[in-house]
């Protein structure tokens, strides 16, 4: 029983324990709070926010009476300040006529620069971005779609005829070709294992060369695998076309911006 | 007469207190109503007008420059800047105070000037160079308290030039140009929220940076 503390002493913080409690707290405060209730124009319940917090976290309040100090030390500094002597702002008659060149442009500009609309920029930058996303889903994504189809579909398409365009360099190989892949080329497409695409030949872009598949054949392997730019423009759907449009108002917009800006 | 040093402008920003009910209007300050017939015989093609326009504007604008642009040639260059864009949108106008209309210009040639520092940030700001200049001392005034007063607005350009260029801007423009937030977020084109954020924190940063120096406040 003598070995108990008192009770007086239980439960009530020492004041170094005041302290870290303080601190601990004051690290989970809102500063802003704080900083806002130290303002003049702030609204009432901001500033009650404030003195309660203050109120209650000894770190808070000296940074209150902190901010207080350094608002009027910025509110003492001078307001005024002399240009340099050398310096003469006024506007020359040449500077004067200058200035006022190309002033129609800049009327008409105006809408554009600062003071204009506001929305502008995000508006344009909304209007890029719809005509980038359109394009990207109405055109590139379906074509890179298309060729991955065409490639998995029929690899040996796009290899089979670089035996073939070798043939057409010399006789002697051409027989070989014909030969030996010959009679694999009406099976192009089930035969993706053939040795000359294993050997990935750099010739294997020829595809006007083809010397031992049959015409048709020829024909067909080139339609699937090389989507020609003219048949996709032939066939851009309304979106693409709205895209299109999206994407030069956008553009556009943001050079009217720019140009008023630097005309102002 | 207008650059003369007794006419002062009545500038300072007063919490108002009681709402005042009568008509306020901006033509019945005297040197608004000086800066509006000067702009419109300026409109009118009179360039001397203008000119005086400038002499009564140009240390003002200066001064607000040079806290946001903290190498005083670059700041000249804007104030320059700043006169010619007023000169070639004098049409532009469109009521209400000349002097917010003018700072609010200079302001965008700062601001400009910073984003071309950003993109461009080869030759850094030297050190704030306007401890040269520091406003006459009064001659009834006590030596230390004038030296303990020049301390503080040194280590205050000092703090000002290291936080953010948002927040420099909106300090500037509500601690020591006295304007109030609406007029702030007019000026620099963003909400009223964003300039009471901006002030806010911009203060909290500034006593970070005052840290080591409180004492000069706190007296």
């Amino acid at each position: 029983m003598a070995d108990r503390e008192p009770h007086g002493h239980i439960g009530r913080p020492t004041e170094d324990m005041h302290d870290s409690a303080d601190r601990t707290s004051h690290a989970d405060h809102d500063l802003l709070v704080i900083a806002a209730g130290t303002d003049p124009d702030v609204d009432p319940v901001a500033r009650a926010a404030a003195a309660r917090q203050a109120a209650n976290c000894r770190d808070c309040d000296e940074l209150a009476r902190d901010l207080r100090a350094i608002a009027a030390g910025l509110q003492a500094l001078p307001r005024t300040m002399p240009a340099p002597a050398a310096r003469d702002f006024r506007i020359s008659p040449e500077q004067a006529q200058r200035l006022q060149r190309g002033n129609g442009l800049r009327r008409l500009l105006r809408p554009f620069g600062p003071g204009g609309m506001p929305s502008l920029r995000p508006l344009s930058a909304a209007f890029a971005t719809l005509g980038v996303a359109g394009l990207l889903f109405t055109l590139v994504l379906p074509g890179m779609t298309n060729l991955r189809m065409a490639s998995g579909a029929a690899p040996g398409a796009i290899l089979t005829p670089v035996g073939a365009g070798d043939a057409a360099t010399s006789d002697t190989t051409s027989k070989e070709n014909a030969s030996t892949y010959g009679p694999a080329a009406p099976g192009v497409a089930s035969s993706p294992a053939t040795p000359r695409s294993a050997a990935g030949s750099p010739a294997a872009v020829d595809f006007g060369a083809y010397t031992s598949a049959p015409p048709a054949q020829q024909q067909l392997s080139q339609d699937t695998a090389t989507p020609t730019p003219n048949a996709s423009v032939s066939t851009w759907s309304p979106t693409a076309v709205l895209s299109v449009v999206l994407l030069a108002v956008g553009v556009l917009l943001f050079v009217l911006r720019l140009a008023a800006y630097r005309l102002r | 007469m207008l650059d003369s040093p007794g006419f002062t402008l009545p500038l300072r920003r007063t919490p108002q207190t009681v709402e005042d009910l009568r008509p306020a209007s901006a033509v019945e300050d005297p040197a608004q109503r000086r800066d509006l017939i000067l702009l419109e015989r300026a409109l009118g093609g009179d360039l001397d007008a203008f000119n005086d326009l400038v002499i009564v504007y140009q240390d003002l604008l200066f001064a607000l420059v040079v806290r946001m642009v903290p190498d005083r040639d670059q700041a000249s260059d804007c104030v320059q800047e700043a006169f010619f864009s007023a000169y070639r949108n004098l049409s532009g106008f469109r009521g209400g105070i000349v002097r917010s209309w003018l700072s609010r210009i200079a302001i965008n040639a700062a601001m400009d000037t910073q984003r071309l520092r950003k993109r461009r940030p080869v030759d850094p700001y030297p050190e704030l160079e306007d401890d040269s200049w520091q406003p006459p001392a009064d001659a009834s005034a006590d030596p230390v308290t004038t030296a303990l007063e020049t301390e503080r607005h040194r280590a205050l350009n000092r703090a000002l030039a290291a936080v953010t260029d948002d927040q420099r801007a909106a300090i500037v423009l509500y601690d020591i140009e006295g304007y109030d937030y609406a007029e702030i977020a007019k000026m620099t084109g963003v909400s009223l929220g964003t300039v009471k954020s901006r002030i806010h924190r911009g203060r909290i940063a500034l006593r970070g940076l005052l840290a080591d120096q409180m004492e000069l406040f706190r007296g």
